[in-house]
This record gives C-alpha cells, sequence and structure tokens, in this order.
C-alpha cells in the first residue's frame, strides 16, 4: 500500500513540475503547486506524524492561495513563452529527471533515506533549480523556491523529526508566497490594504 | 525573565507595535533608536545568568528560554555582540528617520535584528539557518518599494540566499552524526561541503556574488546598506559560532588555508571590479565584498591575532559602509545619480557628501589614518606568515580598491563649475561630518575605540584556546 503510494506521489511530483515547467496559464500553475503538496504530504506522513506532516500540505496550499489571489490575468498571461522555448522547458525537465533517476541507481550512502523519498526529493530541488534558472518573473521565482525547498523538505524529513524546524519552514513557505504577492500587487491596490 | 526575553521578544513586540503606528513617523524613529539605544546600553550593564542588585531588590536575567524543546541562549559572553547589534540598529534608524521614506523599513529592521540575535541564541546552531532566512523575507519588503515589483538584483537575493538554507541544515544534520563518528573522515568532509557551499551562498562568495553590485545598483543605497551591514556580519558571527562549536572542524586545517584563499580571491574580486565600475552604487556592493573577504582571511589565519584582527574590523567595517551609504542617499535623494559623470564637480556642489564617499571608500581600501588601516595593515601581516603569494594577490587587490577611490576622487574634485555651493541638508551634513570625524578618529587613535570589540570573541571561547 505504501510501496503504491509513493509511486503515485513520484508520478505526481513529475508531473506537477513538469506542468509548472510548462508554464500554462496562472491557475494551472497554482493548481499544479496545489498538487506538488499534495505529493510531499504523502511522501512526509510516512515518516512524520500525520498533524506535523498536514502543516505542510497546509501550508504549501497556503502559500499558494496567496500566489494565486495575488495574480492578475492579464498580467501574467501576458508573457507566456512560445511553444519552442515550453519544448525546451520540458525537455530540460526531462534531463533533470534522468539525472536524477542514475544518482539514485548508483551505490552510495550520503543520506540514509529510502530510494523513492531520495528521487522525489531530488527531482524538486532539481526541477526547481531548473526553473530559477530560466525564471524571470517574480510568480515564476516564487513557485521555483517552493519546488526547491519542498524537495528538500521530503529529503530533511527522513532524516530529522522537529516541531520547530516545521514551524519555521512553515514561516519559510508562507514567507516566500507573501514576498512574491508583494511583489506582484500594484501600488495602487498595496496603497488600499 | 531571560535574555531572549529582551534582546528578541520585546523588539519583535515593538515591531509589530511600530508597523500599526507607521503614520507618526517621528514616533516611530523616536521609538525604535531609543529601544535600540537601551536595549544595547543594557547588554552593557547588565550581567546575564548573574544578580543585580538596585537597592533593596535583586533581579537576574537567565541566559536560556526554551521553545518547542529548542533553546535560545543568550549568555554573559553574548553581551558585546547584542551591545553591537543594537548600536548599529539604532544609528540606521535614527539616519533612516532622515533619509528614506519607506514606511515599513524600521519594523522590518528592527524584527530583522530580532530575527537575528535568535538566530545566533539557537541551539542546537544549524537552525539558526531558518531564522537568518526568516530574516532574509522580512528584508525583502524594505528593499523592494510598494507596487515598483520585484527587480532582478532582489529577486536573485532571495533565491540564493534561500538556497543556503538547505545546505547549512543538511551540515548541521552531518555534524550531528559525525560527532558521534570523530573518526569518519568521509562525513567531515561531506559537512564541510555542505557549510562551504551554505556560507558562500550567505556571503555572496564568488561565483555567487552576482546579486550585490546588482541590488546596489537598484534599490536606494539606505536599505542596501542596512541589510548589506547587518547580514553578512551576522553571518560571520555564525560561521565562527560553527567553528567554535565543533573541535573537529578546527582541527581541520585544509579548512582554514581553504578560508584564507577564499578570502583572497574575495579581495581581489572585489577590489578589481570596484577598479573598474563607471557607477559608484554598483562599488558599494563590491566594497561589502571587499570587506567580507578581508574577514575570512582573518579567520583563515586561524590564530588569537587573527580572531582579534577579525573583531576589531567590525567596527571600522560598519561606519565605512554607513558613512558610504549615507554619502550616495544623499546623491539619491537629490537625484544626482550614480555614474561617475554625474560625480565630476561633485566636491564644489556636494563637499560633505563628497569627502564622506572618499573617506569612507579610503578607510575600507585600509588607506593609512583612516578606521580601516590598522586592521587593513594587521591583517596582511597575518596573511604574509602563512603565505607569500596569498599576500600578494590581497595585496593586488587592495590596490586595486584604492585605485577605484582615486577614480572616484578624480571625478569629484574636476570643477566644471567655478564656486562652491552646500546643496546637502543640516541633517545630512551633521551625519557626513560625525561619521567622516569618526573615521579619521579611529584611524588614529585605534586602541581608543577597537579594544572593546575584541569582548565579543568571549562568545567563542574555543576558539581563543
Amino acid at each position: 500500500m505504501n510501496e503504491a503510494l509513493n509511486i503515485a506521489s513520484l508520478v505526481l511530483v513529475m508531473m506537477t513540475t513538469l506542468t509548472i515547467l510548462w508554464g500554462p496559464r496562472w491557475r494551472w500553475i497554482i493548481v499544479a503547486l496545489a498538487l506538488q503538496y499534495a505529493a510531499v504530504f504523502i511522501l512526509i506522513s510516512q515518516i512524520w506524524p500525520l498533524s506535523l506532516a498536514a502543516v505542510t500540505l497546509i501550508s504549501g496550499w497556503m502559500a499558494g492561495a496567496v500566489l494565486g489571489a495575488s495574480q492578475h490575468e492579464s498580467d501574467a498571461d501576458r508573457q507566456r513563452h512560445p511553444v519552442a522555448g515550453r519544448l525546451f522547458r520540458v525537455f530540460g525537465g526531462f534531463v533533470v529527471f534522468t539525472i536524477v533517476i542514475s544518482l539514485t541507481q548508483a551505490p552510495g550512502d550520503w543520506l540514509p533515506i529510502e530510494k523513492i523519498h531520495l528521487a522525489s526529493g531530488l527531482i524538486l530541488a532539481g526541477m526547481g533549480l531548473f526553473q530559477l534558472g530560466l525564471a524571470s518573473r517574480p510568480l515564476a521565482v516564487i513557485i521555483g523556491l517552493l519546488t526547491t525547498l519542498s524537495g528538500f523538505m521530503v529529503i530533511y524529513a527522513s532524516l530529522v523529526t522537529s516541531v520547530l524546524v516545521t514551524g519555521l519552514l512553515t514561516v519559510v513557505t508562507l514567507g516566500l508566497a507573501l514576498a512574491g504577492a508583494y511583489w506582484m500587487v500594484p501600488l495602487s491596490e498595496e496603497e488600499g490594504l | 525573565m531571560t535574555a531572549a526575553h529582551i534582546w528578541i521578544l520585546f523588539p519583535v513586540i515593538l515591531a509589530i507595535l511600530l508597523a500599526v503606528l507607521y503614520k507618526n513617523r517621528t514616533l516611530v524613529v523616536s521609538l525604535a533608536t531609543g529601544f535600540c539605544l537601551v536595549l544595547s546600553l543594557l547588554a552593557v550593564v547588565t550581567p546575564i545568568d548573574a544578580s543585580v542588585k538596585i537597592g533593596t531588590l535583586s533581579a537576574q536575567i537567565g541566559s536560556t528560554l526554551t521553545v518547542l524543546g529548542r533553546q535560545f541562549i543568550l549568555s554573559d559572553g553574548e553581551r558585546t555582540y547584542l551591545t553591537l547589534i543594537y548600536a548599529l540598529g539604532a544609528v540606521w534608524f535614527l539616519v533612516g528617520g532622515f533619509t528614506i521614506a519607506q514606511r515599513f523599513f524600521i519594523p522590518l529592521g528592527l524584527a530583522m535584528i530580532a530575527a537575528l540575535v535568535a538566530a545566533f541564541a539557537v541551539q542546537p546552531f544549524f537552525y539558526a539557518a531558518l531564522l537568518v532566512e526568516t530574516a532574509v523575507l522580512l528584508s525583502v519588503p524594505i528593499l523592494s518599494s510598494p507596487g515598483t515589483g520585484a527587480k532582478p538584483g532582489v529577486q536573485r537575493y532571495l533565491i540564493f540566499q534561500t538556497l543556503a538554507m538547505p545546505f547549512i541544515l543538511l551540515a548541521g544534520w552531518i555534524l550531528g552524526i559525525g560527532e558521534a563518528n570523530p573518526a569518519d573522515e568521509l562525513f567531515q568532509t561531506r559537512a564541510a561541503m555542505f557549510l562551504g557551499l551554505g556560507f558562500a551562498f550567505w556571503l555572496a562568495v564568488f561565483p555567487f556574488h552576482s546579486w550585490m553590485p546588482l541590488l546596489a545598483r537598484e534599490v536606494h543605497p539606505f536599505p542596501v546598506g542596512f541589510v548589506l551591514s547587518l547580514l553578512p556580519t551576522s553571518v560571520l558571527l555564525l560561521a565562527l559560532d560553527f567553528l567554535n562549536g565543533f573541535g573537529w572542524l578546527r582541527a581541520t586545517p585544509q579548512l582554514f588555508e581553504l578560508l584564507m584563499t577564499i578570502g583572497v580571491l574575495m579581495v581581489v574580486v572585489g577590489g578589481l571590479f570596484a577598479a573598474v565600475q563607471t557607477d559608484i552604487s554598483r562599488i558599494l556592493g563590491y566594497a561589502v565584498i571587499f570587506q567580507t573577504g578581508y574577514a575570512l582571511i582573518s579567520v583563515g589565519v586561524n590564530s588569537l591575532p587573527g580572531y582579534l584582527v577579525f573583531a576589531g574590523a567590525l567596527i571600522p567595517g560598519l561606519l565605512g559602509l554607513i558613512v558610504f551609504v549615507i554619502a550616495l542617499s544623499v546623491l539619491a535623494n537629490q537625484e544626482v545619480g550614480y555614474s561617475f559623470r554625474d560625480l565630476r564637480g561633485l566636491l564644489h556642489r556636494y563637499p560633505y557628501a563628497a569627502v564622506g564617499l572618499l573617506a569612507a571608500f579610503a578607510s575600507i581600501g585600509g588607506l593609512p589614518l583612516l578606521a580601516g588601516f590598522p586592521v587593513r595593515q594587521e591583517a596582511l601581516e597575518l596573511l604574509a606568515g602563512k603565505s607569500f603569494p596569498l599576500t600578494v594577490w590581497a595585496g593586488l587587490g587592495n590596490v586595486a580598491f584604492l585605485l577605484g577611490g582615486a577614480r572616484v576622487l578624480a571625478e569629484c574634485v574636476s570643477a566644471e563649475q567655478p564656486g562652491w555651493v552646500v546643496l546637502e541638508t543640516v541633517p545630512q551634513r551633521v551625519f557626513l561630518a560625525a561619521g567622516t570625524l569618526f573615521l579619521i578618529l579611529i584611524g588614529i587613535f585605534p586602541r581608543e575605540f577597537l579594544n572593546g570589540i575584541s569582548f565579543i570573541l568571549r562568545s567563542f571561547p574555543m576558539l581563543l584556546q
């Protein structure tokens, strides 16, 4: 049962990160982010107590909600990339998958965690970094950072269980989303707050 | 009552209060400056974990606060650090009251200081990574004016600072395991690698330095100066805390050689890039890289004199940066511009800003009779005792930095218009004159001004053995 869930989570992680890289309309990006946090929750809940893992899910979804609330249809969709650029991104994503899979197959004792957790964590971190390398808009930067941190959380959860770390990582996740929202809200609305 | 309540919790509460009161600017500036001064003085006069008698009353400030199973410890040895960081806050908030009109600068700045103090206090100390990240997140609104969007420099700053956090946390986990297996060199190598990467991101070590000049170019110099004075200083002190905490790290000579080499690399990069810039605001970023390089050299020497130079360089470095930033803020507020063309004849129009700028530049570069000279000279002397080639490179970087200063001087004194006018406001003149005067006084009487700061090393007793 657990193995099936893990594999489903890994597939979900791969699909959501590719969706974010493809760069559809912002609504789809936020939905993909929410699903990504669901996958992270499934992975972490097998290691941490359910209540602690749920904090990660809730903070991730709240971050998505904050980012979604700060979007403007016209602004976010105006600068969409051409198809060739998107295909390049997806191709780059597959390169990241290949690297991660080869890394997790190699024997090593760097991190004593389950292979599926390691693979999921590294895919998230790798895709987040790839996204950051290509990003120029605030939404893409923040999503890239959140994805990278999600990957780190999956790996770190297998190593350390700490309420304080969970709390502070939640603060960081929400802080990143708020920073992104701060950048994206126009002056007139900000003044009205 | 614990020290963490006084120096972490109360500032956070005040920061929230100040955010509510933001419309009354004078009150906010006065409260923040006064509060920081009080906290700074309190750190000077009040012992921690010892009884204090006031008349018939006796009180004691405890050192340890436990939160969610983790401890925040501010012991008696940390008092100099607390004095320094809150005095720094007082200076920035006071000058900021006359320099920038950003409404949340002071509340967020105060919260940022509290987060950095918490990072210094938390045990196990690798949790500091999360608190430093909190401070970085608090600095984002300071560095981006509302409604102006995200400029590339701020975005890159957030990315690099955030990427440091996972590396430090993973290093902390490996260090914990390494302590149980002190003979396992593999763990030590991995921990050192993760730690190195984390600190490289935090300190903008080459090649992760690109955000610093970019940020300095894009944003008003005052908030940039505030962030660049607080973060690298706090991170460097955290690095010393790491070294202090792990015996095997201190017993690894290669680590200190690496620190020296990276330090020299930063001095060379900072110096050379500062020498060829045509935009004075970008030089601010390179000046911070240059100073961080010297700090790493002092630590890399790994001896008591080296650590004393590190501590001694804190005040000249911070003061040089503050004067530099005030001078740049004058140019920003009067819309003079930052290019060298804009600086032409600056001395005849803005004499205080021009003199302050040049004095700060020369002090950071270590020109004799200015505050930076004694510590730069001592650092180079100590480096020469370890490696002659590295000393030559550091010297070249230093000369290049000073050449950049000479270029600024040439532009400032070139007279395009006859006669003199003084266009700075009175507060700007006062701050610039006082800052420049202190740069000179510290340069002439270094012992009198710099001896006290060496007590900051009491936070790191293992390094002094």
